[in-house]
Formats: structure tokens, C-alpha cells, sequence
């Protein structure tokens, strides 16, 4: 579902990533680790066509994003670290703008909408400004927003940040629902222990290049010490890290 | 596809119209029918005195024996080609904002939305954003236009009509030269780039209006100077190009000649609809690779430490105490790193110092007493008029953009009234710098008396230190903490209040100080010196006034800055 091709992003003299090569295939929940600037927004913008590679190319179901954009926006959904919200919109307007650009029948925005309020308990703030919302309230918000089209590539770019411990919850359950019915997600995040409990596979970057690949069983298995936490090896294979530049 | 792109179109309309209903329902509900009232006021106000100085201006013009309607149509002209070039340069700046600064873009691009809808929402934004207020103040000089005219009623249907595709144009060719821009520009320099490109354009306009002879004429003969006058504006008249069309179309119009009005209709709607085509067919194509090249070429931009300049300035602002010190350094970092706040001041204060400096090449008797005194009244007002402007520009936001950081000042142990303090004296001394170099300058250069460029000098210091404090002040009255965007701050209540105080308090200390100068001129050319006594009594009122309009805002904004709670 999703193929990347010897992905590479410079800026300048720097290489933000480094000929990435991987595949993620249906039904699949990916987590995407790495310390600070080790490239992992850029994957996700290239993936999301809000980058354009040096390099390579990534295909989502098969299309090409730079050359297909639009077939394969459709069947992505992109939740971003900070997103952008319309503030004068209330939370139902903005799903129905939404809804609206995927081309959702008005019954289904309108059913689809108020399950996800529900799920996210936003319902009771439904008619109220985005601008009043916390910041928990609008992570939860842009993902009803993601989840409204029924996307068969969710990406998302650290999404617990901000979540309090019952809607962390609820995203876990929905995320891995969604993995179950078949939707490839692609999630990256520094909370290790939500990559150790949902992801299928689980891919390490630093400076640009991908340095462990595989289950979280074959990641903890590259730690010397043999250790059982992803976190001690995630550690011990990105020590090496000397200096983090913002990317 | 073109289903799609009316329905995507479409559903973007709905949801801005959504958003702006949204908030007058806010509005009313938060009870501001004050904030409404004052605002209403303050645009009727302004509208209303746009109107009375351009129907004085225009009938005067008109009464000048056998030149008059000509010049008033003239007038016109220069009218049509100032809005045609500032709409020009206000759509590169705006279009650059909106077309590749956007947050908004980075949020609909990941959706399936066709590039021509997301670009053509951008532009229309651009192009609102840039033109409302030209043609907010365009609409009373028109009216005044067509009274003064005595015009054919379809002048005023045309008035409405004809100015919409010379917008268009002007916001494509703007778009189109934006575009350039960011094309041969090295990416991290596409501001800096444009700021080189204002200079340009500023210095050639001035070259181009300057009179190569300056003429030698007497204050009596004023209609050889309007002849002079319309000999130095005949660019304005130049058939090529939109604003001409527009211009010709509102004149026939005016004398009911119902045909050719409509025939430069014509030709302005067929240009228009042309440019649409040429930028729909050009420049979009490139708008998805070019805004790609400026989100990732931008690459890390890295600062010295302790540059020798930051060192210099450290040293300077040494008798400062430390913390008042660390946080003047930090306002004047922030500022000299962000092109789209410094930029803005130099175009403004820049403009003013080619037009300082071209003064003597203007086509009138710079040995006449009452004219060299006339100018500088004339370049004081500018100066005040412009430094009120940059005030509220970038003074009223500064407390505002301290926002979400203001839990580290607020944490700090320096109190708000040093942190008040600090931003009115930065504020103030930035201006009086500027505006005092310019004042003097022009004075010096304009060779007027001594006690004339005394009373220059003292006032705009006067004024430098009063619209300070009264920005600084109504910027703690009125904080708008969500917001990053200091254009954004500006445009709401406290930013209109400051608008409409400033310009009162402006023309109130120009209309004190008219009396006197008058009076002294006239003393000049009749020989009977007089009323120095009155003299300073309107330096009395104007000090005081000044003094009231800096004191009483930084003492409200004071308690109001106690008081805030995050």
C-alpha cells in the first residue's frame, strides 16, 4: 500500500533522508522511529506530497504521488503534528468541509460525523468553535477528521501528543480496529511504548537512513544486551547520534 | 473534472462564509455592539473626510480657468495609476503570503483537491486582501469625483463595474512578478529579493516624476504651474496600459457618452479575462513545483554567536540594567531576522528619504519664503502621518506577539512596567531617530528659518515620544495573545482605536501648530513680527496634549498588564 523508492530529500548540503527503501503493505500498522531530526517529517511530507524528493519516488495503492497526486490523495489520510485547523469553524463544519472534499455523500458525512464525535466524546462540543477548543480537543478533532473518509492509508505524525490517557485510549483502539479491517497505517512517534503495544513492524531512522527494520521482536533482537524494551535498544542504536539539526 | 472544481470551489466558499458568520454571531454575542459602533464609526469617519478633502480638492481644481475639468480628469488618471501600481506591489507581498506562507495550503494539499481550485482560492484571497482597502478609499474620491463632475448617472454603475477587472490585472500581474520572483531568486532570499525590486520601483517613479529644469515660477501663477503640472503627468495618460482603460471609461461615462464608456469596458474586461487565461495556463502549472522548491530548499539558517554587530550593540546598550538590556537585544534579534517586519519600514521611511532628497528638483520657487515653509509643514505632516502608520504597524503588536512566550516574561522578575518601559523606549527612540533625520534634513535642505525647523524638530520628537506611548499602551489594553500574525492583531478593535486616535491626535497637533506658522509667515512677507505669544501658547497645548495622549494609555495599559491572566 505503501512503497517507497529510494527516497531522498536534500536541502542543501544536507541529506535529510538518505535513499530510503521500504514497503508497507495492507492491512499493516507501522510505527516510524527516530531521535530528533532524523528525517521522519520529511518521510512523511514526501509520502503526503508536501515534499517533493531529491530523489526516488513513494507510491501509495499504486500510485505515484508526485505524478498521480490526486488518486493517491484519495486514499490517504495525513493528521500532522501541528495541524491547521479552521478556528471560525465549529468542529461539525469543519468535518463537513472535509466530508465535502473527499465527496461524501451528505448522509454519510453527517452519520460518519456523529460516530466519530461520539468516539473522540467531542459531541456535546460539536457546535462550538474550533478556536475555543484545547489542544487535545483539536488532535482529536483533526482526527475525525482522518478517519471520516474511511482512508485506506492513515499516516500520522505523533499522534498523542496532547491526548489525555481515556482519548489516547480511544485513538489505540481505533487505530488498531482500523489495522484489523485492513487500512495500512504508517505512525510516527517518540512514545515507544504505543509503537511496542500497536505496531506490526516497526522502522528506526537516524540522519536519514533507515537502521533497523522488522517486528519488535527482531528490533530487540539487535540490541547487544538482548534486552526485552524497545526503548534500551532504540537507545543503543541511535547513540551514535552526535549532533540534531532542525529539518 | 469541472464538476469537481465547482464543487471543491463551492465548498470552500460555504466554509469561509461559515467562518464569517461564525464570527458576528461571536460578536453580537459578546455583546461588542460598542466595538461595532466604534468601528462602524471610525471607517464612516474616515470615509466621510476622504470624501470632503477630495471634493475640496477637485472643485478648486475645477474652478482654474480653461484648465480645470481637464485637470480634474487628470486627476483621475493619477488616481487609477496609483491604485494600479500599489495593487501590483500590495499582491506580490500579500500573494507571497498567501500563495506559499500559508499554513492552509500545508493542510488542503494532502487532500484531494484539484490544484487549480486550491490555487484559484488563493488568488481570489490574495486579491481581496490586497484590494479592499484601495478601493475602500477610492469609492469617496469617486463620488467627489462625479459631483464635482456634475457626471451622467451611469458614471457611477461604471465606477463599480470598471474598477473590478483592473484589479484582476493588477493582482495577475503582481501574481505574474511574484512568481519570477521565487522562480530566479535564490529560495531563502525571495523577500530580500523583493525588497531591492520596491527600491527600484520607488527610485525610477521619483526619477520619472522629477522635472528635468526645475521652473522658476510665482506663487501668482499657479496656472502655469497646473499647465506644468499636466505636462509632468502625461505619463498617467499612456494608452497601453489598464488603468488608462479604466480611467477613459469613467470620463465618458461622466459626459454620458454611454458608447465609448463601454467601449474601454470592453477592452479592460477582454484584457482581464486574457490575464485570467494567461495565469491559468502558466502560473498555476508552476505553483505546486514552486511552492515544493520554497517548503524544501529552505534549508537551516545559522546565526553567529555573538556576532561582532550583537556584541557592538551589547556594548552600547550597556548602561542599560541587564534584564531591561537581554530583552531589547532579543525585540531588536527578532526584528532584524524577520525581512517582512524590517522590509516594510524601509519601503515606507525609504519612499519618504527619496522624496527628502528630491526635493529641490521640484518645480516650484524654493527661494519663496511661503513656499519652503509650506513644504516643510507639508513633509512634517507626511513624516507624523507615516510614523503614526509604522506604529501601529509594529509597535501596537509587539506585546501581543509575545503570546504564548509571555510566560517567560511574565515569570521573569523584571514586573510589567519595566517590561512597558522597555518596549515604549525602544519604540520611541526607533522613531525619533528616523523621523527627527528626515525632518531636520528636509529643513536644512529646504534652507528654512531657525525657529521654523526648531518647531519642526521639537514637535516631531513631541510626536515620536506621544504615538509611542499611546501604541504601547493601547497594545497592553487591547492584547490578542492567540494570534502570531501582527497584521492580524493590528485588524481588530484596539488596533482601529489606536488607528482613529492616532490620526486625531495627529491633525489635532498640526492643525495647533498651522496657527502659528501662519501667522509667522505672514509676519515674514508684511514685516510686522507677531504673535510669538501665541506661538507658545500653542507649544504649551501641544506639549500638554502630547504629554496626556502618552501618560494616560501606558497608565491604563499598565493596570491592564497587571491584571492579565494567561
Amino acid at each position: 500500500m505503501i512503497e517507497m523508492v529510494n527516497l531522498t530529500k536534500t536541502f542543501g548540503e544536507k541529506r535529510a533522508v538518505n535513499g530510503l527503501h521500504l514497503s508497507i503493505n495492507a492491512g499493516e500498522f507501522f510505527a516510524f522511529l527516530g531521535p530528533n531530526a532524523a528525517g521522519k517529517t520529511t518521510t512523511i511530507k514526501m509520502l503526503v506530497g508536501l515534499l517533493r524528493p531529491s530523489s526516488g519516488h513513494a507510491l501509495i495503492c499504486g500510485y505515484d504521488i508526485q505524478k498521480k497526486p490526486l488518486e493517491a490523495k484519495r486514499h490517504i489520510s495525513y493528521v500532522p503534528d501541528f495541524p491547521h485547523l479552521y478556528e471560525k469553524l465549529s468542529a461539525i463544519e469543519y468535518l463537513e468541509f472535509i466530508g465535502g472534499v473527499y465527496e461524501l455523500p451528505k448522509e454519510v458525512i453527517a452519520d460518519e460525523s456523529q460516530r466519530l464525535l461520539e468516539a473522540f466524546h467531542l459531541n456535546e462540543a460539536q457546535n462550538q468553535l474550533v478556536e475555543d477548543f484545547s489542544h487535545g480537543m483539536k488532535q482529536k478533532l483533526v482526527m475525525c477528521g482522518a478517519l471520516l473518509h474511511d482512508p485506506a492509508v492513515i499516516i500520522i505524525d505523533e499522534p498523542m501528543v496532547g491526548l489525555d490517557p481515556r482519548s489516547a485510549r480511544i485513538l489505540k483502539d481505533i487505530l488498531k480496529d482500523k489495522s484489523k479491517e485492513g487500512k495500512t497505517i504508517f505512525m510516527s512517534t517518540h512514545t515507544l511504548s504505543v509503537a511496542e503495544e500497536l505496531a506490526d513492524r516497526i522502522g528506526i531512522i537516524n540522519q536519514g537512513q533507515l537502521i533497523a527494520l522488522g517486528t519488535l521482536d527482531e528490533i530487540n533482537d539487535l540490541n547487544a544486551q538482548k534486552s526485552a524494551r524497545l526503548e534500551e535498544t532504540f537507545l543503543q542504536l541511535t547513540q551514535e547520534e552526535a549532533y540534531e539539526e532542525p529539518v | 473534472m469541472k464538476n469537481r472544481f465547482s464543487h471543491q470551489t463551492r465548498l470552500i466558499i460555504v466554509s469561509k462564509l461559515r467562518a464569517f458568520v461564525n464570527s458576528l454571531r461571536l460578536l453580537s454575542r459578546e455583546n461588542a455592539d460598542f466595538r461595532v459602533v466604534v468601528i462602524g464609526g471610525c471607517f464612516g469617519f474616515i470615509l466621510l473626510l476622504v470624501f470632503l478633502v477630495s471634493f475640496r480638492g477637485l472643485y478648486y481644481v475645477k474652478m482654474f480657468p480653461g484648465i480645470g475639468p481637464l485637470l480634474v480628469d487628470r486627476v483621475l488618471f493619477l488616481l487609477f495609476f496609483a491604485i494600479f501600481v500599489m495593487l501590483i506591489s500590495s499582491n506580490i507581498i500579500v500573494g507571497y503570503t498567501t500563495l506559499f506562507r500559508s499554513e492552509e495550503v500545508e493542510t488542503l494539499l494532502p487532500l484531494p483537491m484539484r490544484l487549480d481550485t486550491l490555487f484559484c482560492y488563493k488568488f481570489f484571497e490574495a486579491l481581496i486582501l490586497s484590494s479592499w482597502a484601495p478601493l475602500f478609499l477610492c469609492t469617496p474620491i469617486l463620488i467627489a469625483f462625479g459631483l464635482v463632475r456634475k457626471a451622467h448617472p451611469f458614471f457611477y454603475l461604471m465606477g463599480i463595474i470598471a474598477t473590478i477587472p483592473l484589479l484582476v490585472i493588477a493582482a495577475i500581474l503582481g501574481i505574474l512578478l511574484l512568481f519570477l520572483f521565487v522562480r530566479f531568486f535564490p529560495v531563502k532570499k525571495v523577500r530580500i529579493g523583493i525588497l531591492p525590486f520596491f527600491i527600484i520601483v520607488g527610485v525610477a517613479l521619483t526619477l520619472f516624476l522629477r522635472t528635468p529644469t526645475p521652473t522658476r515660477i510665482t506663487s501668482q501663477e499657479v496656472p502655469f504651474l497646473m499647465n506644468e503640472i499636466l505636462r509632468h503627468t502625461s505619463f498617467a495618460s499612456f494608452p497601453l496600459l489598464p488603468h488608462y482603460w479604466a480611467s477613459r471609461c469613467l470620463v465618458n461615462a461622466a459626459d454620458g457618452r454611454l458608447g465609448p464608456a463601454l467601449f474601454y469596458f470592453l477592452v479592460l474586461l477582454s484584457n482581464a479575462l486574457m490575464f485570467i487565461q494567461v495565469m491559468m495556463y502558466i502560473v498555476y502549472r508552476s505553483y505546486y513545483s514552486y511552492w515544493v522548491m520554497l517548503q524544501g530548499e529552505r534549508g537551516v539558517r545559522r546565526i553567529a554567536h555573538r556576532s561582532l554587530v550583537w556584541r557592538i550593540w551589547g556594548f552600547l546598550l550597556g548602561f542599560l540594567r541587564p534584564s531591561v538590556k537581554a530583552l531589547v537585544l532579543k525585540d531588536a534579534k527578532v526584528f532584524r531576522r524577520d525581512p517582512a517586519q524590517w522590509s516594510q519600514v524601509v519601503i515606507f521611511f525609504g519612499i519618504l528619504a527619496i522624496y527628502i532628497l528630491n526635493l529641490r528638483t521640484l518645480p516650484y520657487n524654493l527661494d519663496s519664503f511661503l513656499w519652503k515653509h509650506m513644504v516643510a509643514f507639508l513633509n512634517l505632516t507626511a513624516t507624523a502621518l507615516t510614523m503614526a502608520m509604522l506604529n501601529i504597524r509594529f509597535v501596537f503588536p509587539l506585546l501581543s506577539l509575545e503570546g504564548r512566550r509571555f510566560w517567560i516574561l511574565g515569570l521573569s522578575p523584571m514586573g510589567p512596567e519595566k517590561l512597558l518601559m522597555e518596549k515604549f523606549w525602544v519604540s520611541a527612540f526607533a522613531s525619533f531617530f528616523i523621523t527627527e533625520t528626515l525632518v531636520i534634513t528636509s529643513n536644512i535642505m529646504l534652507r528654512i528659518s531657525g525657529i521654523m525647523l526648531f518647531l519642526s524638530a521639537f514637535t516631531i520628537c513631541m510626536m515620536s515620544f506621544a504615538i509611542a506611548g499611546l501604541s504601547v499602551g493601547l497594545g497592553a489594553i487591547y492584547p490578542d495573545f492567540k494570534s502570531d500574525n501582527p497584521a492580524q492583531i493590528v485588524s481588530g478593535f484596539g488596533g482601529t482605536l489606536l488607528l482613529v486616535i492616532s490620526l486625531i491626535y495627529v491633525m489635532t497637533v498640526i492643525s495647533l501648530e498651522a496657527s502659528p506658522i501662519y501667522w509667522y509667515i505672514n509676519g515674514h512677507i508684511t514685516g510686522q513680527h507677531m504673535l510669538k505669544v501665541s506661538m507658545m501658547y500653542c507649544v504649551a497645548v501641544m506639549s500638554a496634549v502630547s504629554f496626556a495622549t502618552c501618560v494616560v494609555p501606558m497608565k491604563i495599559g499598565l493596570n491592564a498588564l497587571k491584571k492579565i491572566e494567561l
